[in-house]
């Protein structure tokens, strides 16, 4: 061999050995390029607030859909209560959604499940910022600010779980595998844990409204919150709360629904009608309000949650072509005509709620499963709120007001009234006058009634008359032969039969009793 | 004169030729031969010392020497001298160089499984992609076309289905493994080699565990002598089926039939106004007539033994049957080979290899939306234009015209996504191009006798180009699309690998050793930018660009990176004694990026051994069994395709919220942890036990190998599912495992019958799949569901991978006794049964259906699939015909959309219950689906997927040699050739071949872009 031959093989072979060597373990060590990890996040006030809007990510999943299933809470809600029924294109639509609005759920029924699975990963997001916190090197009062808004949402995510499943699993940290598959709570215990968080929150949060918060929760949001949490629970489970060492009672909460009322500067708009525009979003009236927008154009069918958009509309919009006003949705969620025939004459919130076919529609319908000739007007395919961007369907950016200040007052007479706090009559009339109703007796027949009137269709009916007791939810929800000039199929498409045996909750997820036989059947 | 007067007299005379006939491997003698004169009567044979002796007319005559098992040979009588004829044993392949991972070896000397395939068989059938010149070639090579559309990969498996990853084969090119093969010209190949059993594949070590497949690309010619060949053919593609669904009267009469079933009114009072035949045919419309596919190369070949070089271009264009211009799959490809011997022991050389590919597609097996599902569901009563100018005036203002400015129907019958499916294809507007560029540089140095080192540096780049247009549009109220966009994605691949390998060769005596040691570091880079925007201010699909996209605060930008690094060491050393007796064992150990800190190494061993057993002194030297060996192996492979970072819990984003900014544009993003971190993730692992053995008799005309495997594949890759309560996903883990069994079996045939040259083969697999273990607490792994009735598939264990699971049907309710009848305990089993509904198997004896009685209706993976050729040859004139086939699954129906009551029908519709006795197969139509006729996912839905193909049939004829010089000419060829002729299947839908969508989702029918027919006239000349 000569000497080329030699010192190519001298080369070849000594970078063999090279890459053989010492490099070898650098050369395999590869970190994500586009990714952050656990590891390296969870530092700065930034990542902090990154963090924290993961959670109000969760948020947006209490009336968006995805993950396999289509479940917005309030139409879940509205559709299980006498005010709508299932709907959709055909019986064959969705039969998921009829299970829940015949009362006859089986246990894999993917809607419960994605809830289930939406909500808990909210509380995870949650529980994992709020043990991180201490770690961030970031302001105190920063801090606490981030640790008070975290406790409303997980209140919020745990109201949610709860007032549908009654018992479980109460989570308040991110778990390691030997933690999983916790037990059921009993439902004091979470409900006194959801009080507990309001109740820590409310001091922290900012004594602000929405839009100056920029849509964060504030105090007013976390008083609002624990009202209706307080009043669900004494009428359900008829008991008191205790939030650690707070004993949170009917006065309790009702000193914090005035506080609101006297301190917050919400107010009721002008015209009822109003509430549910575009200009009108985080308006004076909404106490606490989730945000959707079109913002982040959003063309996924496969992970719609990604979106920023509301599912609601798309799903209870009529199904409709040509019309200047409306835009084609999914006709889920058609309204009875139970809830049209409950307003007073003269009420002008019935055609503010209800968009009847005959008279509010130009363009043609086409009828779908029990069809009633009645669509939601609140929440639904208006050309304001039509998409600009991204996939029609998943972008709507209708905000879903969740606690409104009419509702906040309503909420203060019934505690009143049992509370002798002698403002109930002004509540109440507050509410009437803004819609031009003559004064009435304040009494709870009346405030409910009133309730039902002032927040149909915003998912609050189905809670109202549960914690009214069951007698009274199977009476109001159970319909047999009922029915409207506008129905079209067949009567027995239009009974429903309340299940009292379930108590109107929902089953745990199969899914999750099989992964936990921990987990018990809730009722 | 004098000569011409010699000639004649010789004629008169007659010329007596003698002669010899030996064998020419070993100079035997032969008996028994044939001899007969070309073109005249009379013959002879040759006797036992193999002389022979016979009368010829002339000088110039032709005599031909024939035996079985032998080439046949012509002689030219040219004087009366004694003759000497060797004949020549028909080629067996066993001297064949079989190319094994980092190395070659004889097929004789083989100890493992290895398949090959030659170039002849690559080219014969309209391949544009390479894995389909793998189907029906090889046994134990499953290749199953996914769709008829061109360019759409094949679904390949080699040995079962291992794993519910990526359970395909990896691809090494020039000892390169390349990430996508669609950019190889078919043409370039030299040789195929499927590596099979483990034995082989674990040089592969962490890659290897589907498989090998072993690509060598043409180099020069080494002989002197340059070569200039054009191949090129142009062929027209048809529907080689239609499927039968209902014409205008048939659907209104079935419309009105389910609405009346359903208590509703019925929809189409006046079924005169339909007459019979009439109505729009949709798959007629959509079909294109003649659609056509070019191939065009020229290919320049030449050089010495110490330089040469091969240089190929070729462009290959296929347009697709359904959609034209809108699924059409175009490619160039340029390749440069070289080798040079520069000193007597350094060899270097390059090859590179450049393809662009500009591609259009369209979902060829989607049932929300899919054009092929849309021809199927859509009524026939909606016409494909609208004629009618008082309907034309209420479309929508976006509603789809065609090219002469024409309204395309829309349905007022049938929604959703079923729409005109020609208006969904003029606004479906996908694109991607492909630029990719693999080469490797190699120096080849000869330290010392046997002794040769090779280093190689390969890189792979590839740019890949998406754009996407939808401009507006109205299909009907639920598709619609109100802004236009336009988006545009680069994706870079980048892809370098260095190799040292030593290879150490020795014969002492009778001991032949080969020692190869070498390290491979390689390294995997991509990255991507995507950007879209709304609001294109012009309609032309080739103006699509961003910068025409003006809509205020709605572009979006997005990107990312990804990589990996592998690094590996490994060993092999084959021996063999007397050429008898074989023996190989090899390890690898790969280090790879992707494995979690726990487990950063992977070991892979495997030993073969083989038995030459023709060689053994009892058993004698015949003509019977001319060669056979008994080999076994096993081995450990490994699958890592993982994804880059398994083990890290990444932090997700975007996980944004739309917060109050008083101006709109109030999105912020967010972060939390996509998943659980897990530091124990590593390769999957399969281990494999093979038994072969090969045969030849009767002098080489037949060939014969057969194997028995055993293959494990465990630790797939799972996302093991954990609580939905702990709110976060679990990260991968391994978990689960299947067993591949199975037998193959290859038969070859050839014979030469004086110039007719005959030659046959038919190879077979039998695989039997059972899982053994799913690492969650269901012990389910869940597969693909349809339209909106959920699961049609899983995976259990102790049962097939990705079964069809649903109820068992048992008959049809035929009247009300027989629904009462069937109870539990004096309780309806069915009570919202009626006369004409299916009656389902309550399993679990419960006395309710429910999700409990569903059970395994059927396996969409076939039990056999095999190949057969069968050639002729006959002078000029060849005639190759080629058949596969794949037999024992089913497939599962979905071409209907069901959840829609007045979506179209195949005609066996037509064979519905209609009253006592009517049918005990087929339920009622219904549009009220109480009793889940078809709502619950059944065996009503599965067809047995069995068939036999015609692949291609081939004639060609090649130029005489003479006349061929004449016209300056070294080789023509001309042929023509039909592929997939003849298919024989009882499955309805349009194509039996429904591969895999993924390995979780497969045989599922939602309307397949079915195979073409094609007709190809084509040419290849040497010049």
């Amino acid at each position: 061999m000569n000497n080329i031959s030699k010192y190519t093989t001298t080369i070849i072979l000594a970078g063999l050995l090279t890459v053989a060597g010492s490099g070898c373990k650098k050369f395999l060590e590869l970190t994500p390029l586009d990714n952050r990890v656990e590891q390296n996040f969870y530092k700065t006030e930034k990542d902090a607030n990154e963090a924290l809007n993961s959670v109000y990510d969760a948020l947006q999943w209490h009336t968006n859909a995805g993950g396999g299933g289509f479940s917005p809470d309030p139409m879940m809600a509205d559709i299980a209560s006498d005010d709508s029924y299932a709907g959709g294109g055909s019986r064959s639509d969705s039969p998921e959604m009829i299970q829940i609005d015949q009362q006859k759920l089986l246990t894999n029924n993917s809607l419960i499940r994605v809830y289930w699975a939406n909500h808990y990963t909210g509380i995870y997001r949650a529980n994992l910022l709020l043990q991180k916190l201490p770690g961030i090197s970031m302001s105190d009062a920063a801090k606490a600010k981030i640790a008070a808004e975290c406790k409303f949402l997980r209140a919020f995510f745990y109201f949610d779980l709860a007032n549908w499943f009654g018992k479980i699993p109460l989570i308040l940290a991110p778990q390691e595998p030997s933690e999983y598959c916790t037990a059921q709570a009993a439902p004091a215990e979470t409900f006194n844990q959801i009080a507990k968080d309001l109740v820590e929150a409310i001091p922290v949060l900012d004594k602000a409204d929405l839009r100056t918060s920029k849509a964060h929760a504030t105090r007013w949001s976390a008083e609002g919150l624990l009202g209706r949490i307080y009043l669900f629970y004494k009428g359900v489970y008829k008991a008191e709360l205790q939030a650690g060492s707070v004993a949170v009672n009917g006065a309790y909460v009702l000193t914090q629904l005035k506080d609101l009322i006297a301190n917050s500067g919400h107010d009721l708009l002008a015209n009822y009608a109003d509430n549910f525009t575009k200009a009108n979003e985080f308006s004076k009236e909404s106490v606490w309000e989730i945000s959707y927008s079109n913002d982040n154009p959003w063309f996924d069918w496969n992970y719609i949650q990604g979106g920023e958009g509301n599912m609601q509309p798309q799903m209870q919009g009529p199904r409709i072509d040509g019309d200047p006003n409306y835009n084609t949705g999914w006709s889920f969620a058609p309204v009875t005509q139970e809830l049209y025939d409950a307003y007073e004459a003269n009420d002008p919130r019935r055609t503010a709620t209800i968009i009847n076919m005959e008279t509010d529609l130009k363009g043609k319908v086409s009828p779908g499963y029990q069809h009633t000739g009645f669509f939601s007007k609140k929440y639904t395919t208006t050309n304001e709120y039509r998409t600009t961007a991204g996939q029609y369907e998943l972008n709507w950016g209708n905000n879903y007001r969740s606690i409104r200040y009419s509702d906040v007052l309503l909420m203060a007479a019934e505690l009143d009234l049992s509370n002798g706090g002698g403002s109930a009559q002004e509540y109440l009339n507050k509410v009437r006058g803004r819609v031009s109703l003559p004064g009435k007796t304040v009494t709870l027949a009346a405030v409910y009634q009133e309730r039902r009137a002032e927040l149909a269709l915003e998912g609050i009916r189905y809670w109202d008359l549960l914690r009214q007791g069951l007698p009274a939810a199977s009476q109001a929800i159970t319909i047999s032969g009922k029915r409207g000039p506008g129905y079209n199929g067949d009567q027995v498409d239009y009974n429903v039969t309340f299940n009292q045996a379930t108590r109107g909750l929902f089953p745990i997820p199969q899914s999750e009793r099989d992964q936990c036989p921990v987990l018990k059947p809730n009722f | 004169m004098l000569f011409l007067l010699y000639a004649f007299g010789l004629k008169a005379q007659d010329l007596q030729v003698k002669g010899k006939v030996t064998q020419k491997s070993d100079g035997s003698p032969l008996p028994g031969v044939t001899v007969t004169i070309e073109g005249g009567t009379g013959g002879t044979s040759t006797g036992p010392s193999g002389e022979f002796s016979l009368n010829v007319p002339r000088i110039g005559t032709v005599l031909i020497f024939s035996q079985i098992g032998l080439e046949t040979q012509r002689y030219t009588v040219a004087n009366s001298s004694f003759v000497n004829i060797s004949l020549t044993d028909r080629p067996t392949g066993l001297a064949d160089v079989v190319v094994i991972g980092y190395g070659t070896q004889v097929r004789r000397n083989v100890s493992s499984a290895i398949s090959s395939v030659k170039p002849d068989q690559i080219t014969q059938t309209p391949v544009q992609r390479v894995e389909q010149a793998l189907q029906g070639r090889v046994a134990g090579v499953q290749v199953t076309n996914v769709s008829g559309q061109p360019g759409d990969a094949p679904t390949v498996r080699i040995r079962g289905i291992g794993t519910n990853g990526d359970a395909s084969p990896i691809y090494i090119v020039d000892g390169f493994q390349v990430g996508g093969i669609d950019y190889l010209n078919p043409s370039d190949i030299q040789s195929m080699d499927v590596l099979k059993d483990a034995a082989s594949a674990a040089i592969y070590g962490a890659r290897g565990g589907n498989g090998v497949v072993l690509i060598t690309t043409k180099s020069g010619a080494k002989n002197g002598r340059t070569s200039v060949t054009y191949d090129g053919y142009y062929g027209i593609q048809n529907a080689w089926r239609k499927m039968n669904l209902l014409d205008a009267r048939q659907y209104v009469v079935m419309m009105n039939e389910g609405a009346a079933n359903a208590g509703n009114s019925i929809p189409f009072p006046d079924i005169s106004k339909y007459p019979s035949g009439t109505g729009t045919d949709w798959q007629k419309a959509l079909f294109q007539k003649n659609a056509p596919m070019y191939n065009h190369q020229v290919a320049v070949n030449g050089g010495t033994d110490k330089n040469s070089y091969a240089i190929n271009f070729s462009l290959f264009d296929q347009k697709g049957l359904v959609g034209g211009d809108k699924s059409d799959f175009k490619r160039y490809t340029f390749r440069a080979n070289s080798d040079n011997q520069v000193k007597s022991f350094l060899k270097v050389g390059a090859n590179v290899a450049y393809s662009h590919i500009n591609r259009t597609a369209i979902d060829p097996n989607q049932e929300f939306g899919g054009v092929l599902n849309n021809a199927i569901n859509l009524d026939p009563l909606t016409p494909v234009i609208e004629n009618d100018p008082a309907r034309a005036a209420t479309y929508n203002a976006n509603a789809v015209r065609d090219g002469n400015g024409n309204l395309y129907g829309i349905s007022p019958y049938v929604a959703q996504e079923i729409v005109n499916p020609l208006a969904r294809l003029a606004v479906s507007n996908g694109r991607t191009r492909v630029d990719k560029l693999v080469g490797n540089t190699y120096a080849e140095l000869k330290i010392i006798n046997g002794l040769v080192l090779r280093s190689t540096f390969s890189i792979d780049l590839a740019y890949v180009n998406g754009n996407g247009y939808s401009p507006l549009f109205f299909l009907n109220t639920a598709q619609q699309n109100v802004t236009s966009s336009v988006s545009k994605s680069v994706d870079r691949y980048y892809t370098w690998q260095a190799e040292n390998v030593l290879n150490y060769n020795r014969t002492f005596s009778k001991h032949t050793l080969g020692i190869t040691l070498g390290t491979t570091s390689r390294r995997e880079n991509a990255e991507s930018l995507y950007g879209s925007n709304s609001g294109l201010v012009v309609t032309d699909p080739n103006m699509a660009y961003l910068n025409l996209a003006v809509d205020a605060g709605t572009a979006k930008a997005t990107g990312g990176a990804g990589q990996s690094a592998l690094f590996s060491l490994f060993a092999r050393a084959n021996y063999s004694y007397a050429d008898k007796y074989l023996l190989s064992a090899s390890i690898r150990r790969d280090g790879s990026s992707k494995f979690g800190s726990n487990h950063p190494f992977g070991y892979f061993p495997a030993v073969s051994a083989g038995w030459i057993f023709t060689e053994e002194s009892f058993i004698p030297k015949n003509d019977i069994l001319t060669f056979g060996k008994l080999r076994a192996s096993w081995g450990q492979n490994g699958n890592d395709r993982i994804g880059d970072y398994p083990w890290a819990a990444v932090i997700g984003v975007g996980r944004g919220y739309t917060y109050y900014n008083g101006s709109g544009n109030g999105y912020t993003s967010g972060a939390s942890p996509s998943y659980i971190a897990n530091p124990d993730i590593k390769w999957e692992a399969s281990e494999q036990s093979d038994i072969g053995l090969e045969l030849t008799f009767l002098r080489n005309m037949f060939t014969f190998t057969a194997d028995y495997y055993i293959k494990t594949t465990k630790g797939w890759l799972l996302q093991v599912p954990i609580p939905l309560s702990v709110g976060v996903p679990a990260g991968t883990a391994n978990g689960g495992s299947v067993r591949n069994s199975g037998i193959e079996l290859a038969l070859n045939y050839q014979q030469s019958f004086g110039k007719l040259k005959v030659n046959a083969g038919i190879n077979g697999s039998f695989n039997k799949n059972k899982v053994t273990e799913i690492n969650n607490a269901e012990g389910i792994l869940g597969g693909a569901g349809i339209s909106t009735y959920g699961q049609v598939e899983r995976s259990t264990v102790g049962m097939p991978f990705s079964y069809f699971y649903g109820y068992q049907t048992d008959g049809i309710f035929q009247n009300v006794a027989e629904v009462n009848a069937y109870s539990r305990n004096g309780v309806k089993i069915q009570p919202d049964a009626v006369p004409g509904d299916v009656r389902f198997k309550d399993l679990d004896g419960n006395g309710i259906i429910d999700a409990n009685d569903r059970t395994m209706i059927g396996n969409p993976t076939p039990k056999i699939t095999g190949g057969f050729t069968f050639g002729l040859s006959y002078k000029g004139f060849d005639l190759n015909s080629f058949f596969t086939g794949a037999f024992g699954n089913q497939i599962f129906n979905g071409t209907r959309r069901q959840d829609l009551n007045t979506s179209n029908m195949q005609t066996l519709y037509l064979n519905r219950w209609s009253g006592e006795g009517s049918t005990n197969q087929y339920p009622r139509f219904t549009w009220n689906d109480a009793n889940g006729n078809y709502t619950r996912i059944s065996n009503l839905y599965l067809e047995d997927g069995d068939y036999v193909r015609l692949k291609t049939l081939q004639l060609g004829y090649t130029l005489n040699k003479t006349i061929a010089t004449k016209l300056k000419l070294q080789a023509l060829r001309l042929y023509v050739s039909g592929d997939n002729l003849i298919t024989l299947t009882d499955y309805t839908g349009f194509d039996p071949e429904i591969g895999a969508r993924s390995s979780l989702d497969i045989g599922i029918d939602r309307g397949i872009y079915p195979q073409a027919r094609t007709f190809r006239l084509g040419l290849s000349a040497t010049f």
